[in-house]
């Protein structure tokens, strides 16, 4: 059964580590589902623009001139997708950062009534 | 003592505020979403029309003008506060904003430079991924938002 944080008085420090894992994975799975909408339609459709410009290329619509435009534009693409994805590690290490913190700050006001919150 | 512990507590996360990625600003959000805004409508323009040859060029380039100074302001700004940060891991996410806005800065320009010389096709804008570049530096600013 989920811990619910708003009211638990940890009694020791496995109280504590069950809270805070809790409040991880939450934290973890929510990311997750943002960053992976943000990036699955956008290498659907850099891999769609990439198999677009070699048929066009193939079949004469497309002369050198325009599939060189097209892929260096992709280049740029995929290097936004790399610089994207080392970003994520810093905001996710960040965010999980601040919802222990968070968790923390109750835990304590819940067992001791001091009171964290004015950090935020 | 248990007072004196949660001071350390307090000493020792309360700095860690933004360790590893700098604070959201909103003011980097809206230029960039302003920008990326700016690259739809010269993509729906370039669809409308059905072709965008070399002449056509003087017309849109106020729409490219805005898209740039958008990108320029929010490299200002990006920039600043990831001098504000340097040393920090902070100060690495901060950069790679920066960097994200640079990508989607090169990107209009490579269109537009191909606009100007030897026109543009709906397919061709498609194909570049400037719309998808520029629409995830946007989303790269809203990921440090809390």
């Amino acid at each position: 059964m989920p811990i619910d944080i708003a009211t638990f008085r940890p009694r020791n420090a496995g109280d504590f580590l069950n809270a805070l894992v809790q409040v991880a994975q939450g934290e973890l799975r929510n990311r997750w589902t943002r960053v992976e909408g943000d990036l699955r339609p956008y290498l659907q459709a850099l891999a769609q623009a990439a198999a677009r410009v070699r048929l066009k290329l193939a079949s004469g619509e497309y002369t050198q001139q325009d599939a060189d435009f097209a892929l260096h534009g992709q280049e740029l693409a995929i290097n936004q997708f790399i610089q994207y994805s080392h970003l994520v590690v810093y905001a996710t290490a960040q965010s999980l950062i601040n919802a222990l913190f968070r968790t923390v700050s109750q835990l304590i006001r819940n067992s001791t009534g001091i009171e964290l919150s004015w950090l935020f | 003592m248990k007072r004196s512990l949660v001071l350390m507590l307090v000493l020792v996360l309360g700095g860690c505020a933004s360790y590893f990625a700098p604070p959201y600003e909103a003011a980097i959000s809206d230029k960039l979403t302003s920008a990326a805004a700016g690259v739809e409508r010269i993509g729906a323009a370039i669809d409308l029309a059905g072709a965008a040859p070399p002449g056509t060029f003087a017309k849109y380039e106020p729409d490219y003008v805005a898209v740039l100074a958008d990108l320029r302001s929010a490299r200002t700004i990006a920039e600043g506060r990831a001098a504000i940060y340097e040393g920090k891991p902070s100060g690495e996410a901060a950069k790679i904003v920066v960097n994200m806005i640079g990508n989607c800065d090169a990107a209009v320009l490579l269109v537009a430079q191909r606009h100007k010389t030897a026109g543009l096709t709906p397919s061709l804008f498609s194909n570049v991924m400037v719309r998808e570049t520029c629409a995830l530096s946007v989303k790269s600013e809203q990921l440090l938002q809390p």
